[in-house]
């Protein structure tokens, strides 16, 4: 074949433009598929959050795209084509060093955004997200916006839901604490607050529950778990001040069928191990703590609730080893521990 | 410079720009520079992920700014320049005519350089298209789509007014990748729609003329941003461009290069004309075909996802007639490959285009690619095609063309291997650490159905290696920045000079044709 200016030319031209028929232009004229039935178009204040979401080029990291498989993510719904008719440019992504964020409605509360836009380590101390502080004000709130409508109709509503949820648990907040921890065992199962802990309130365990506790709770909690970490500022209500919850050392995983718990009848540990297992799994609707269902397994939400009790809110350590030295070690370590932050 | 025809005091800026291969040299230097500060942005980003907070508050820095900036600046910046470069050094040489015109095309790179520098500071401050690879805003689209088409009628004129009859098989990749390029580069960034525009209650479409949403009345519908279209045919496009932009440019680009410099520095003539042929046309026909591999996990049309499949395992076509080809012109003569520091560079990033483009093929598979989407691997693969190959291929390019440029002898040698030992040793590492990053994340989220958020305690300490062969990256690009611009600022040629140029016998060459000459000097 004799190749001449001509031919490589008029050969290059035509071969991509006929593809290009093909492959976009045929695609832009029959795939066309409606909104599905989920789907709804932005508000001008959800179009102006998402701006800010494409400025800030959160697509590099936060994919747009549930597939079947990705268990966790979202709310099970894979993504449809025509999920995304409203949106323009196509947020699809191609990355996910975050989660994603297609299903992301409802998923947090405000305030958690709030915070972690502010710094992602205030409410997750692994996260390797930037912290976008500089997005201030009317900026941040209608990223917010925009973040709790995706997921369609249904991420709306789960972040209404959020929002309901949270008048009540702001005016408990402000009853003071004991009325506040009454108030949310009320809206646990009773089963689960007296569940019994398969996991004895070891040293091994509270070892381990104070790494977990350091990795995914200290942000908001505090490392002294008096509710100040850097996060509460942000949220409202803020996180749990364990230390309020005083304990007189009764066991509190000890089952007691229909329990009920009274704060003004009793002082003991209001918030049981069961509390903090169930709380912790599925977090608090309406409040910033998340939940951990699909990032910490059985053994260590029960791991990081011995640390709690053991060394917020006086549960009593099992001696489980039977070894003496290593008893006598772990006076030590647990009196300095133990040292209470000022009141 | 250092032509020593004209006296330094008379030459006006005008004659400045048309000396023979003044554009070429300019090309290659603005590459060099780009690829220097790329590197940067390419370690900062890395060390945010793992010490996020670095830089934390400042808009221009944070990591999702800094990527697109990076991105673009390695792919506009670095790889276009150095391209620009060569393929203005290649061309005339291969035509046996002069550049038409040097003046051109070293204007064309003076405003190249501007646009993208501007560029990237608009993507810094926010101001994208938030498509990948089409991300500078339209005031950025419109000059590049000029000067892409200025390029190429710089190139066709020349060509047009060859000399020499034959035209080798460099100049049909050239031809095609400035006619593809500029071509794509409209398709991608829908530059038809430069503006954001949207429905307004009064049911007229309406410009949003600033670029702060916070002007948006309410009740708006159609909302159109700009360089989008709407829906997920938004995603067709861009990705429709965004791997063309790779595979019909920069490809074809380097290929071209490759099989420029292989047959020159070995003095060996290209083993078979057929398998070019081949090569040119399947690259043509099949990598268009490709884009949508992108988008096998999002809900497009399965129609199209076969589509590419099919383009993407047929790509093993072109990969493999040049990869042949190359190495069948090589036979016999793989020890030039350790005293030839050029050569060496480009055979490679020749090797590391098969590499990829067979990982390439493979995670378009199916069944593959739902395993690795997503995650680390593919960062991974892209750096293994765009630095380990064409990286590579530029920096030969580089270290080979700018002594030829100012007959100069290249200024350290050793500089220039112990670049290519810490490239080599950086990308493999990087690539390494990625692509076990990825697995990790994948089989983590697939393999155990765990959350995204739980497997990043897995992926930091990966994070971390790549930080550190990145940085060994970042010094052998700056040590080659280093020796180009020392190899210019020399003191006049020596009388030896012949002996400490990589090839020094310019004349001798037997091409199949005996094409390779110097252009005459006008
Ligand atoms: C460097 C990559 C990166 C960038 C850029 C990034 N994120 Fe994230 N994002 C993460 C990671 C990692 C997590 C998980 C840990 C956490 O919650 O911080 C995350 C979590 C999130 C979450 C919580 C998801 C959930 O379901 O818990 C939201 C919401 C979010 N990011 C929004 C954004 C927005 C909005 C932007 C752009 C302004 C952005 N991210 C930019 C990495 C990133
Ligand atoms: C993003 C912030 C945040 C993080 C992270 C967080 N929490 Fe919370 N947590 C809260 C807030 C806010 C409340 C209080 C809700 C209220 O008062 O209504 C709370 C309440 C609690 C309670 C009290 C529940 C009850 O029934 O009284 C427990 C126990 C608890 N958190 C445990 C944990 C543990 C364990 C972790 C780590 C695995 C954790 N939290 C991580 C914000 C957080
Ligand atoms: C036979 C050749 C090739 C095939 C079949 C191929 C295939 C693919 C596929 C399927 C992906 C998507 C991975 C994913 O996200 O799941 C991908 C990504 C990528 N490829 Fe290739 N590839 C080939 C060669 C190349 C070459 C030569 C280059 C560079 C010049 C390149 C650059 C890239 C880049 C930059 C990405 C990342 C895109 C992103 O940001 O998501 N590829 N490739």
């Amino acid at each position: 074949m004799k190749m001449t200016p001509i031919t490589v030319a008029l050969g290059a031209t035509l071969i991509f433009l006929s593809v290009a028929l093909a492959n976009v232009l045929i695609p832009s004229v029959v795939f066309r598929p409606p909104p599905t039935p989920n789907t709804r178009p932005y508000t001008a204040q959800e179009l102006e959050g998402r701006e800010v979401y494409v400025k800030n080029g959160c697509v590099y990291c936060h994919s747009q795209d549930t597939r079947p498989m990705d268990w966790g993510e979202g709310s099970g719904f894979a993504a449809q084509p025509g999920d995304y008719a409203y949106d323009s440019p196509h947020l699809v992504g191609s990355a996910r060093n975050g989660p994603d964020l297609f299903r992301e409605g409802g998923y947090h509360p405000d305030d958690w955004h709030w915070a972690h836009f502010e710094n992602p380590r205030y409410t997750r101390p692994q996260s390797f997200m930037p912290s976008y502080s500089y997005i201030k004000g009317v900026e941040r709130r209608n990223l917010i916006a925009y973040l709790q409508c995706l997921g369609g109709r249904m991420g709306t509503s789960r972040a209404n839901q959020q929002r309901e949820l949270k008048v009540n648990l702001v005016k408990y907040y402000e009853k003071g604490a004991g009325e506040n921890v009454a108030y949310l065992n009320s809206t646990l199962p009773n089963d689960w607050l007296a569940m019994p802990n398969p996991e004895p309130v070891s040293r091994g365990s509270v070892e381990r529950g104070r790494v977990l506790y350091v990795a995914y709770c200290a942000g908001c909690h505090g490392e002294h778990g008096d509710g100040r970490g850097p996060a509460k500022t942000y949220l409202n209500p803020p996180p749990m001040d364990f230390t309020l919850v005083q304990a007189s050392g009764a066991r509190p995983q000890e089952p007691t069928s229909g329990y009920h718990y009274d704060y003004r009848k009793n002082e003991v540990s209001a918030i049981t191990n069961g509390a903090i297992y169930y709380v912790v799994l599925y977090g608090i609707p309406g409040s910033a703590m998340p939940q951990f269902k699909g990032q910490l397994p059985s053994e260590k939400i029960w791991d990081v609730g011995n640390y709690v009790g053991w060394a917020f809110m006086g549960w009593k350590m099992e001696p489980d080893s039977g070894r003496i030295e290593e008893l006598a070690k772990l006076n030590k370590i647990s009196k300095k521990d133990r040292k209470k932050p000022p009141a | 410079m250092s032509d020593t025809t004209y006296p330094a005091a008379r030459v006006s800026f005008w004659e400045r720009l048309d000396r023979p291969d003044s554009a070429a040299l300019f090309g290659l230097i603005s590459g060099a520079v780009w690829f220097a500060i790329g590197v940067i942005y390419g370690l900062t980003m890395s060390n945010e992920l793992t010490t996020p907070d670095i830089f934390a508050g400042i808009p221009q820095l944070v990591f999702s700014r800094l990527r697109p900036a990076h991105v673009n600046m390695m792919l506009f910046g670095f790889l276009s320049t150095a391209f620009y470069g060569a393929w203005y050094f290649i061309v005339p040489r291969l035509c046996k005519t002069p550049l038409r015109s040097n003046r051109a095309a070293n204007i064309l790179l003076i405003l190249w350089n501007l646009t993208i520098a501007v560029g990237t500071i608009a993507l810094m401050n926010g101001d994208t298209q938030g498509k990948e690879y089409t991300e500078y805003p339209w005031y950025i689209d419109w000059p590049v789509e000029i000067l892409l088409i200025v390029n190429a009628v710089i190139i066709f004129q020349t060509i047009a007014a060859r000399v020499e009859p034959k035209l080798y098989v460099s100049l049909w990749y050239i031809g095609g990748s400035v006619i593809w390029i500029a071509l794509m580069y409209c398709i991608g960034s829908v530059m038809w729609h430069p503006f954001t525009t949207y429905l307004g209650s009064d049911g007229h479409t309406h410009i949003l003329w600033s670029n702060n949403a916070s002007s948006l009345p309410a009740g708006v519908s159609n909302f159109q941003r700009t360089g989008a279209v709407t829906g997920l045919d938004d995603a067709v496009w861009n990705w429709f461009y965004g791997h063309n932009v790779f595979g019909l440019y920069i490809t074809t680009g380097g290929i071209a290069i490759t099989y420029y410099l292989v047959p020159k520095l070995t003095r060996r003539p290209l083993y078979s004309h057929l398998m070019s042929l081949i090569g040119f046309w399947a690259i043509a026909l099949l990598y268009t075909n490709t884009g949508q591999h992108h988008l096998l996990q999002a809900p497009i049309p399965n129609w199209l996802k076969i589509v590419s499949i099919i383009g993407s395992i047929s790509l093993f076509i072109p990969v493999f007639a040049f990869s042949t080809n190359l190495f069948m012109t090589m036979r016999g003569q793989w020890g030039q490959m350790l005293e030839n520091t050029p050569l060496r560079f480009v055979l490679t990033g020749a090797f590391f285009y098969l590499a990829a483009s067979f990982q390439g093929t493979i995670q378009s598979f199916m069944a593959v690619n739902r395993f690795v989407h997503f995650t680390q691997w593919t960062v991974a693969h892209a750096h293994l095609a765009l630095l380990g190959a064409f990286g590579f291929i530029a920096s030969g390019a580089t270290l080979y063309m700018v002594p030829q440029i100012v007959r100069k002898p290249i200024w350290s040698r050793n500089f220039a291997d112990v670049q290519y030992w810490l490239m080599l040793v950086g990308i493999n590492g990087f690539f390494w650490a990625l692509t076990a990053a990825g697995l990790a994340q994948a089989s983590a989220w697939v393999t155990l159905g765990e959350q995204v958020t739980k497997a990043y305690p897995v992926v930091k300490p990966y994070f971390f290696l790549r930080s550190a062969f990145g940085g060994m990256i970042v010094v052998g690009v700056w040590m080659q920045l280093i020796n180009v611009i020392q190899t210019v600022r020399q003191p006049a040629p020596r009388k030896d000079m012949d002996r400490y140029l990589s090839l020094s016998d310019l004349h001798e060459f037997a091409a199949p044709a005996g094409i390779l000459d110097d252009p005459p000097v006008r």
